[in-house]
């Protein structure tokens, strides 16, 4: 029994080796790629968000926005929107134009577009989580006002907007290869989802109405369950974050994703 | 014995339609003997070339390779990427099939001749240093047969001769495959020969015979 056990699983393990060689292989790529050749190096990725919370924070201050007396920092408030939504959108773009940035690599027979796909995703991963710690010690350290208050809500819902990226990327991938405009709207989309997922506002404070509108949205609803992690009280007693939703859209996401592979593949060939 | 039995490959295309690239494609090849293809340019050799690595499945037929490791297609500047130096490419390739660093490096530094290129991005290389580097990467592993497609010709003629050499060494415990549409590289190259035309190959273990053929093509 056992030994017919170690058999069967023999070319399972052997698979297994061959995806962790392809994915390492393919991860120092995309690093030396993205980080590899300017001197500033990985700092590069702190640039854009650290650039944008800042902008933000100034025409708030020039707004008054901060004379509510909240418990809430600003600065915090942007940050843990800002980062998860930025991972989202670069891992939904990273995958999307995985397909055009890697062609010349499928001269290797183990690496499958899937891998690619994996590769990128996973490097976004580790940069924002990297990158959105580093920004919160930093925060902390200056003196602004840094808690979690429930760390499981905070890697949960970092991973589960990951998760959603891949699974937006993957579903649109096919897409990108069919018509040249997809890239064009995917960033119109990419837009508009930022306005709309409560990177730059609370909730609470807007009309029913919109709020209604907003809660189709399922990015809003992971970036209030992360931030429902980091200030206590957050978001209670109200329709946000409606996580059942927001895994049911991922998850139909990844199964759309990966029933696309196959016509992607095709398409990728030709 | 790499054995194909009536494999068949087609592609859709947006503007022409369907493509039948290749058509009940049947080979024997025993392992000692490496075959020389001939064929016009699209043929369909580059695609029986990614079908025989594994990086494409066939619609239909039987690819049978006995557990032997073959390479993937190579070709002038295949598998090479333009965004990274030509160390960090050996990197990528070690990693890829598990391969101690340092002792590929070494390889590909003598056998390349790159000097501190090997610190500069490829795409700043020449076309004969691109290719001079793709072909010391694949040479750094040992499979059983080698791919190679046509235009692996790189480089001056000493590196050719080196290049040379190299293959010959290798043919002692390998075999290979080479699809081109010079038969001077196959004569120099091949025992067998085959012409592939129009998605249909034929194969001739004479390979005077094979070359005749495709001239009158």
């Amino acid at each position: 029994m056992l030994k017919a056990l170690h058999v069967s699983l023999r070319p399972w393990r052997r698979a297994l080796g061959e995806q962790r060689r392809v994915l390492a292989a393919l991860i120092y790529r995309e690093l030396k790629t993205r980080f590899g050749q300017t001197r500033v190096g990985f700092f590069s990725a702190f640039i854009e968000p650290i650039i944008h919370i800042l902008v933000i924070f100034s025409i708030w201050g020039v707004l008054g926005r901060f004379a509510g007396g909240s418990a809430i920092d600003p600065l915090i408030f942007i940050a843990t929107g800002l980062f998860p939504f930025f991972m989202f959108r670069d891992t939904v773009m990273k995958i999307t134009k995985c397909v055009s940035a890697n062609k010349a690599l499928l001269t290797f027979p183990q690496i499958k577009i899937l891998d690619f796909a994996l590769a990128r995703a996973l490097l976004e991963l580790m940069t924002y989580s990297v990158v959105f710690f580093i920004f919160l010690i930093a925060a902390d350290f200056v003196g602004y006002r840094v808690e979690v208050f429930d760390i499981n809500r905070v890697f949960g819902g970092m991973f589960l907007i990951w998760l959603t990226g891949c699974g937006a990327g993957l579903a649109l991938m096919p897409f990108t290869g069919m018509f040249q405009f997809v890239d064009t709207l995917i960033g119109v989309a990419m837009r508009f989802l930022y306005f709309t997922s409560g990177v730059l506002f609370a909730i609470d404070r807007l009309p029913k109405e919109i709020r209604d509108y907003l809660s189709y949205n399922p990015i809003i609803h992971i970036v209030e369950y992360i931030r429902s992690g980091f200030f206590r009280g957050y978001a209670e007693n109200s329709a946000f974050p409606d996580m059942p939703y927001a895994i049911s859209i991922c998850v139909f996401l990844l199964i759309t994703g990966l029933a696309f592979k196959k016509s992607l593949l095709r398409l990728i060939m030709e | 014995m790499i054995r194909l039995v009536n494999v068949c490959k087609s592609y859709r295309n947006r503007y022409i339609g369907l493509k039948r690239v290749l058509r009940d494609i049947t080979l024997n090849l025993p392992d000692h003997k490496s075959i020389g293809i001939l064929g016009r340019n699209g043929a369909g050799k580059s695609t029986f070339m990614r079908i025989l690595s594994g990086a494409e499945l066939p619609d239909k037929g039987i690819i049978d390779t006995g557990g032997k490791r073959i390479s993937w297609p190579l070709g002038a500047g295949g598998g090479v990427h333009g965004s990274l130096t030509g160390r960090e490419n050996i990197r990528f390739i070690c990693k890829l099939y598990d391969y101690p660093f340092q002792q590929a490096y070494d390889f590909v530094e003598e056998f390349a001749e790159l000097g501190k290129y090997m610190y500069v991005p490829v795409k700043d290389y020449s076309a004969g240093m691109k290719g001079r580097l793709a072909f010391g990467m694949s040479m750094i592993l040992d499979f059983d047969t080698y791919l190679i497609d046509e235009g692996f010709s790189a480089g001056d003629a000493k590196f050719r001769k080196k290049s040379q050499e190299m293959f010959d060494t290798k043919r002692q415990k390998s075999n290979l495959i080479v699809v081109s549409h010079n038969p001077a590289t196959i004569k120099r190259l091949c025992d067998w020969g085959a012409v592939m035309h129009n998605g249909k190959l034929t194969v001739m273990e004479d390979l005077d015979e094979a070359i005749k053929i495709y001239s009158g093509l």
